[in-house]
């Protein structure tokens, strides 16, 4: 359930990292509201969502997008779903199902611009815990054609058009900004990440390693107690 | 040649439509269905809308009724045929010799197509499909060469469908028993070979370790494309000390550049797997196929699609489709 791995927990070099380093000083006490507000409207414009996860009895999400320093519990409880923000470094309440990759990518999932399975794939995203839960939110939130202009643009229909617009161009703003961020990433992180990997391999040649001296010490202690049986047996047969 | 697409909600119905299906497949919300997975199918209030917007386009939508009924429990098979026939679907895909019977009777005016669960491959059992149940087509499983499709066709005298995109199944479908073993599911009547309620993914020392019930499939280091943990396609260790593949990588099924060859051989339809997948993916496989058969009816180059990302481990195979052993 937790993620052995602390290396891992190193945040992806995105363009939102560097927004998460500008609204650190927001605490997530602010986001709730927010949070709230947009699970709402979610619920109003995409009531199918919320019906199909109904399925599942009590069961909660912890959703970390890996390079902001918030984290989204999403609850079902009793057909109704609920939402409230965290930080990732806090002692999170208990959960059974953890989905975490970067933000940008949590949300083309969430508009359904991209396809789960292939982040998967492609180690974009990583789950934990009850898969089977976390197949049955990937589907519910998959049947309906969200539009996180429409779950913003707000109840005023006139400002619509300038809004999608709008939207639009931080969008492909953001995706230049993304590719940039991948490029500039790997070349800082090839040398450390191939170091670690050799120290991986080492880690892993020890751990093989242990495992065969256990096997083998199994195999004494299994020779060691038949021939002590035998020796009984024999003294036994000398009476 | 009849592009058949999936749709495992009505939002990839619509994104299989836009992206040029003439067909798009769907099941029920319940055990009647292969792929009866929490959160996904279709209630019948949403296939009755789902097919008027599909023949408002001038497209079809088969209902896969594709399970086995259970003994003493006909009651949900019946009525999900009963339900199709009176919504009006263009086809139902079933594997049952009894619920064929059943629909041939009952509803002798809708069209049958025998599932890829039926297992037929041979010109005798597909004949008897059709001689028996007036079954109109039948889905080949994936173990036939396009030579013995070509020869097949010549021997019977119903409709072919083949699977051109999507899971990569090694064995004849409909009799793997693999994942019963390891989880008392199988893909015959549970529709999966990795159920997501056996499956277990971890985190440990840059690797992505997978797990099927008890068993240990894969262990993914750091930036390999990962896999489903299907037991055929896991890493093991044989008699050479080393973890590797001893039955199949991970891959998904890609046949596109043998298009050609599948529309001489007269295959009258190809089917795109995944159901359970998102509408992005139905939408990105759907429109490559799209191009690749409309280039390939008019005898043009198929323009070859880069479906990297989509595809399991990010690889693909024609599979058994171009095998060249034996
Ligand atoms: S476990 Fe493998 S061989 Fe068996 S049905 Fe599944 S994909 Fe085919």
């Amino acid at each position: 359930m937790h993620d052995k791995n602390a290396l891992l927990k190193m945040p992806p070099f995105t363009p939102m990292l560097f927004a998460g380093f500008m609204m650190r000083p927001v605490p997530a006490f602010f986001l709730k509201p927010v949070a709230k507000r947009v699970l709402a409207r979610m619920k109003k414009l995409y009531p199918e969502i919320f019906s199909r996860l109904a399925v599942l009895e009590n069961t909660k999400f912890l959703i970390t997008p890996t390079d902001l320093q918030y984290c989204f519990y999403l609850s079902v409880e009793e057909g109704q779903t609920y939402i409230d923000v965290g930080v990732n470094d806090a002692e999170h309440p208990e959960f059974q199902a953890a989905i975490s990759g970067p933000m940008i990518d949590l949300l083309k999932l969430l508009e359904g611009r991209v396809d789960g399975d292939a982040l998967f794939f492609s180690r974009a995203l990583n789950i934990e815990g009850d898969t089977e839960a976390v197949l049955t939110l990937r589907n519910a939130v998959d049947s309906a054609d969200v539009s996180l202009v429409d779950i913003l643009g707000g109840p005023v229909p006139f400002m619509k058009p300038g809004f999608d617009k709008l939207f639009s161009k931080i969008g492909s703003f953001f995706e230049y900004l993304e590719q940039d961020f991948e490029t500039v990433h790997r070349s800082i992180l090839l040398p450390i990440t191939r170091h670690m990997d050799e120290i991986d391999k080492e880690l892993d040649k020890s751990e093989d390693r242990m495992k065969k001296m256990d096997k083998e010490l199994v195999r004494i202690k299994a020779s060691l107690r038949k021939k002590q049986q035998s020796n009984h047996k024999f003294v036994g047969g000398m009476q | 040649m009849e592009l058949v697409c999936p749709a495992g909600t009505p939002a990839s119905l619509r994104a299989a439509l836009d992206a040029g299906a003439d067909v798009v497949y769907v099941g029920f919300r319940d055990e009647t269905n292969a792929r009866n997975f929490p959160g996904l199918n279709f209630s019948p209030e949403e296939l009755e809308e789902s097919l008027e917007k599909a023949h408002d386009m001038g497209r079809q939508v088969y209902v896969a009724i594709n399970t086995y009924p259970q003994a003493g429990n006909l009651e949900p098979w019946y009525r999900a045929v009963d339900t199709a026939a009176r919504i009006g679907v263009d086809a139902v895909i079933l594997a049952d010799i009894g619920l064929l019977d059943y629909a041939k009777r009952q509803h002798p005016e809708l069209r049958r197509h025998l599932s890829v669960q039926a297992s037929a491959s041979n010109p005798e059992a597909i004949n008897f499909y059709h001689s028996a149940f007036d079954v109109q087509r039948v889905v080949l499983p994936r173990v036939l060469t396009v030579h013995e499709i070509a020869e097949l066709i010549k021997e019977i005298d119903v409709e072919t469908e083949v699977f051109a995109f999507g899971g990569m199944c090694v064995m004849a479908e409909g009799r793997c028993s693999l994942s019963s073993y390891a989880t008392g599911k199988s893909p015959n009547m549970n529709g999966v070979c990795s159920p997501a309620s056996h499956v277990e993914y971890e985190q440990r020392r840059g690797k992505l370790v997978s797990r099927l019930g008890e068993f240990t499939i894969n262990s993914f280091p750091n930036e390999e494309a990962a896999g489903y943990p299907t037991l055929c396609k896991g890493r093991f260790v044989g008699h050479t000390g080393e973890p590797s593949y001893l039955f199949e990588e991970p891959t998904s099924l890609n046949v596109m550049m043998l298009l050609p060859e599948l529309i001489q051989a007269g295959v009258k339809a190809l089917k795109i797997e995944g159901r359970q997948r998102g509408k992005a993916y139905v939408y990105q496989v759907v429109s490559g196929y799209r191009k690749a058969i409309d280039a390939a009816m008019k005898g043009e180059p198929v323009p070859l699609m880069d479906m990297g990302n989509i595809t399991e481990g990010t690889r693909s195979t024609a599979g058994a489709y171009e095998k060249n052993w034996r």
